[in-house]
């Protein structure tokens, strides 16, 4: 399978998922203005991914900010990745936010609650 | 030697958020705004009430600035470029006062153009700032009375002022708006 | 709304199988029990999504408030400080007229002024004295010049306010 990378922009996140290291990071702010369509060729890469995932996947998350839409096709991503645990595998997610963010602290809690694997939410100084 | 323990209690009694005494620059008023900011944030939850606070504070810092630079009512050999700044609260308003010394001989003048600006409503305001524009009043030393007239605008209050007196030539004017805090936001 | 349809497309894929399902008339009990089953599940996922989303737009919503507050005061701050930068501008001005003022004052003293006071005094204390006079005077007109430039600059400027208002 082929590395899953898309530059960070000013209204998309970086997306870099690397299938045989299992890191999968998606790094920025996400607002684009048809979130389905950003977000739809990440969500095939990733059903095709889980059908053999690597030894570990660790999905690590790092926004400065995401629209309405996005917080959708976000969870939906989540969600499919969650298959991987669901089916015995080895998954973790962990969440980054900055240190004052309140706000994303608290997305990462919201998160955490609906998607059921191990979920870590990690403290970072300002950037 | 000043009992510093009942300036301070009195300044909590009285709730004063800031005070100051001193030239009033351009690099005075930008503090005193930055302060004033995080202050209000902490202590006022109405996002209107803060707005109104700042802009009347903006005019005001303005209005003293203005009149000290151009000396328009200050006496003939006026080296007294300092001004007092208060900024207090209690649970109905904010008051904001400034204070500086002006020429006994200003005094009716200032108090005629306050009073104008204090019986007049929002068209009669907009009246007078064009009057005071178009006319050669605003070519004289001075602003004219257009600073008053913004801070009437921008606080929608009357203006509340009083003087003092110092001695033979000199008056201590002091200008004082209230700014109610609204329960809603 | 197209791109609101693409968001929900599963959502409404699963309504529109069991909506059919609820019209016909063919329905087995096995069915209809799989069927609800599989409703409830995604009754559950989509109102956990309407928290999230909901909880998001609202957080959105703030942080877009207090920015908006900040903007207004930093804007405040900005024609602050445009009115000092005016200031400092029209000063240079006024130093610049004076300076030419200064050349023609040069210019006249010699070609005219000179031969007046020559033709009265050959005390070259008085002609110095003259022209110190008129050297003295420049720091004042100088001072004349920037005023009126700053009064200008402000009628200027509460003809805006005034215009805005």
């Amino acid at each position: 399978m082929e590395k899953l990378y898309i530059d960070a922009k000013n209204n998309i996140p970086l997306i870099d998922f690397d299938p045989s290291s299992g890191i999968m990071l998606l790094k920025g702010r996400s607002t684009p203005e048809n979130s389905v369509e950003f977000y739809d060729p990440i969500n095939k890469w990733v059903l095709d991914y889980i059908q053999s995932p690597s030894n570990e996947t660790i999905v690590k998350i790092q926004f400065e900010y995401f629209n309405t839409s996005s917080s959708k096709c976000i969870l939906d991503l989540l969600k499919k990745f969650a298959d991987i645990h669901k089916k015995g595998g080895n998954l973790k997610i962990e969440w980054y936010y900055e240190e004052d963010d309140e706000d994303m602290k608290e997305a990462a809690e919201d998160y955490s609650d609906i998607v059921k694997v191990p979920f870590e939410i990690i403290e970072i100084p300002e950037e | 030697m000043i009992d510093y323990l009942a300036l301070y209690d009195k300044m909590r009694d009285n709730n004063i958020m800031l005070t100051f005494k001193g030239e009033v620059s351009f690099e005075l008023i930008n503090s005193v705004l930055k302060i004033m900011e995080e202050r209000l944030d902490l202590v006022e939850t109405s996002k209107k009430t803060r707005k109104k606070v700042y802009n009347v504070l903006v005019e005001c810092l303005q209005n003293v600035c203005n009149h000290l630079e151009t000396g328009e009512y200050s006496t003939e050999n006026n080296l007294n470029k300092n001004a007092l700044l208060i900024i207090e609260s209690d649970k109905d308003n904010y008051h904001v006062v400034t204070g500086n010394h002006v020429a006994k001989s200003k005094v009716d003048m200032l108090k005629a153009r306050i009073d104008e600006v204090n019986a007049s409503d929002k068209e009669h305001l907009r009246d007078l700032y064009k009057k005071i524009l178009d006319n050669g009043v605003f070519s004289e030393k001075g602003g004219g009375g257009l600073g008053f007239i913004d801070i009437a605008r921008k606080s929608g209050q009357k203006l509340i002022y009083h003087f003092t007196n110092v001695d033979q030539e000199v008056v201590f004017f002091t200008l004082q708006i209230d700014i109610p805090r609204t329960e809603n936001d | 709304m197209a791109e609101k349809k693409q968001l929900f497309a599963t959502e409404i894929q699963v309504l529109e199988k069991y909506q059919a399902l609820s019209n016909s008339s063919e329905a087995s009990k096995e069915d209809v029990d799989v069927a609800l089953k599989d409703l409830c599940e995604h009754y559950e996922d989509l109102l956990d999504q309407s928290k999230l989303i909901t909880k998001v737009s609202d957080k959105l919503q703030n942080k877009l408030n207090t920015l908006n507050e900040a903007l207004g005061q930093k804007n405040t701050e900005l024609q602050l400080t445009i009115d000092e930068l005016t200031k400092a501008r029209l000063s240079r001005k006024a130093a610049t007229y004076t300076l030419l003022l200064a050349v023609l004052l040069f210019f006249i003293s010699e070609g005219v002024l000179d031969p007046i006071v020559e033709a009265f005094t050959n005390n070259i204390w008085v002609t110095m004295g003259v022209k110190a006079s008129l050297a003295l005077l420049l720091k004042p007109i100088e001072g004349v010049i920037e005023k009126y430039l700053i009064k200008m600059a402000m009628k200027k400027t509460a003809e805006v306010v005034l215009a805005a208002a």
